[in-house]
Formats: C-alpha cells, sequence, structure tokens
C-alpha cells in the first residue's frame, strides 16, 4: 500500500505542467512584463526626447538674446518694458514664433511639417525679463524658454533652458 | 506498450490552438519589445543628428563673433547661403555649402599655404545653409541636415559681432 502510494506521488511530481498552467503563467507573465516594459522604454524615450530638443532650444534661446542684444546697441530695445511681467517675465512667445527659421526648427523637432506656426504657442513659452544689477551701469536680462513634448499636456511645461546677460546700459 | 501509444498520439486540435495562442501571445511580447528598441534607436540616432548641428553652430559662432570685418552677405532683408568675413587675425574666411552636402569653413590664408586646417567641414548632410544679415553686427542663420532615413533636422542660431565697431556700417 506505502510502495503504491509512494509510486503515485513519484509519477505526480514528474508528469510536469499541464497546458492550463503553462497558459497561466504565460498570461501572469505578460500581464506583468508588458506594463514594466512600457515604463522603462517610455521613460527612457522621453529623456532621448529631451536630449534631443535640448540643442534646438538653446540655440533657438541664444539665436533671441543674441538679436535682442543687437537691438539694444542700435537703441531699439527698451529694457524697462521687460522689468514687469511677474517672476519669470513677459511673454514674447508670438514674437519668437514669427520667425521663420525659428518656427522651422520648432516645427522639426516637433514632427508635424506644414503647420502654422501658431500651434506651438501651447507647446512651448518664451518668457524675458530685464532687472538692475547690483552694478548701476549693469542691466540683467534673462530669457526663459520653456517647452514640452506632444505627449503631454498643451500647458505643462516639462523643460526649460534659462539664459542671462548682463548688458552695459547706454 | 500502454505508455508508448499515448506518447506518439500526437496533439489534439485544442492543444494545438492553446500551443498557438500562446506562440501569439510571446510573439506579442517579442514585436512590443522590437518596436520600442527600434523607436529608442530612431531617437538616439536623431540626438546624435542634433548634437553634431549644435556642434556646427558652436562653431560658426566662435568664429563669427570675433570676426572684425562681415565682406559678404551685406546689410539687407535677403537671405543668402555664404559668410565671407575676416577673422580677428584679420584672415580671410568663408562658410560655404559645397556640391557633396558639407558645410565648411575655408581659411583663405591657411588654404593657399597647404594648411590641412585650411578647409574644415563643419556639418555633414547639411542640404541648406541660409545666412541674413539685418544689422551691420547681426549674423542670423539656420543649417538644415538630412539624415539616412531622409528626416531633416535644423538648427537656428543667430551671432551677435562683437568687434565690427571700426569697420562698420560700410
Amino acid at each position: 500500500m506505502i510502495a503504491n502510494y509512494k509510486s503515485l506521488t513519484n509519477m505526480k511530481t514528474r508528469q510536469g505542467m499541464s497546458l492550463l498552467e503553462v497558459l497561466l503563467a504565460t498570461v501572469i507573465f505578460t500581464l506583468a512584463f508588458i506594463p514594466l516594459m512600457r515604463l522603462f522604454s517610455e521613460t527612457g524615450l522621453s529623456q532621448q526626447r529631451m536630449l534631443r530638443d535640448f540643442p534646438v532650444t538653446l540655440s533657438i534661446a541664444e539665436r533671441v538674446l543674441m538679436t535682442i542684444e543687437n537691438e539694444i546697441d542700435e537703441g531699439r530695445f527698451d529694457v524697462a518694458m521687460f522689468a514687469g511681467g511677474g517672476d519669470k517675465g513677459v511673454d514674447i512667445t508670438e514674437a519668437v514664433l514669427e520667425n521663420n527659421e525659428v518656427s522651422m526648427a520648432l516645427d522639426k523637432f516637433y514632427g508635424q511639417d506644414n503647420m502654422d506656426a501658431t500651434q506651438y504657442l501651447a507647446r512651448c513659452k518664451v518668457l524675458l525679463s530685464s532687472k538692475p544689477t547690483a552694478d548701476p551701469n549693469l542691466i540683467e536680462l534673462k530669457l526663459n524658454f520653456y517647452w514640452n513634448d506632444r505627449n503631454y499636456e498643451k500647458n505643462k511645461f516639462t523643460h526649460n533652458v534659462e539664459l542671462q546677460l548682463l548688458k552695459r546700459k547706454e | 506498450m500502454k505508455h508508448q501509444s499515448r506518447s506518439n498520439r500526437g496533439v489534439t486540435i485544442v492543444e494545438a490552438c492553446i500551443y498557438a495562442v500562446i506562440f501569439a501571445i510571446f510573439m506579442g511580447i517579442a514585436t512590443g519589445a522590437f518596436f520600442w528598441m527600434r523607436k529608442s534607436l530612431d531617437a538616439t540616432q536623431k540626438i546624435g543628428n542634433l548634437q553634431d548641428l549644435r556642434l556646427a553652430s558652436i562653431y560658426v559662432n566662435n568664429e563669427l563673433s570675433y570676426g572684425n570685418r562681415i565682406l559678404f552677405p551685406p546689410v539687407s532683408n535677403d537671405k543668402y547661403h555664404q559668410v565671407l568675413f575676416k577673422n580677428d587675425r584679420n584672415e580671410l574666411l568663408v562658410f560655404f555649402l559645397d556640391k557633396d552636402m558639407r558645410l565648411n569653413l575655408l581659411n583663405y590664408e591657411k588654404y593657399k599655404s597647404n594648411d590641412p586646417r585650411g578647409l574644415i567641414i563643419i556639418a555633414n548632410n547639411a542640404i541648406e545653409f541660409t545666412v541674413e544679415r539685418p544689422d551691420a553686427h547681426l549674423i542670423k542663420y539656420f543649417v538644415r541636415i538630412r539624415d539616412e532615413d531622409n528626416k531633416e533636422n535644423v538648427i537656428a542660431n543667430a551671432v551677435k559681432m562683437r568687434n565690427t565697431e571700426t569697420n562698420e556700417p560700410w
């Protein structure tokens, strides 16, 4: 009796898994693995998108600041206009996006061609502020370029480039 | 004998269907993994291209910002495709796009004396280099490149000339 029971138990342990068990294991593995894989991939892709967009936005911010510096030198730019505007400054997004080259650069990194430049207003924001410094002859200009990628809410800016310029008062 | 005939009987249709389902689930996981890997690879490639463009932009800015005279383009609202200028060492330099879609910087003095630094490639696969000179001391430009997958990347920047006061406007 005991010998029979032993051989029965032995057979049971050696019989392997049933199809149902394999199927169940696969489904559980799939359910757990796919969201995890997506989580890692999407986090990585988001970081990659930020790295991809960074040189473009930095160049645009530099371009805007260089142009402003030139306008100040030419006497066509009133710095006092940008002294207000809250913590970060006055919104100059529309003025920046009116430029064809800037629009094209933004167009390329957002990946949607041939669309009106104003559509990017919701995706990037450029703020300019000016404030006096400890040296009465110098004024500090600060340009903040905010942007997000298309996977985020329209008005939630996830990335930011800030450039500062010290300019001598003419 | 009984066991052997059982193991040789093959699979039922239901079992085959279940195997097919398991196989399909695994394929689904594998395809998903490849899809995200492909996206990640594309993003990495674009980061590389844009970093190359950014480096090109830094190079253009460095060389131009200390130039003491711009010979071409003239001050106007038109667009041009070359910049001819004299640098702080009074050497004659030109940024231009050649027929092999390379953005080059030619230092005429060094090139004439067979110095290998006379001709430097700033960017490969460049399909457009456009320059504007709205003011005597400001150069705005953009570079457009096309990668192996025919995707275009654009970088737009501007340079404020620091050393052109004595000679400009002319």
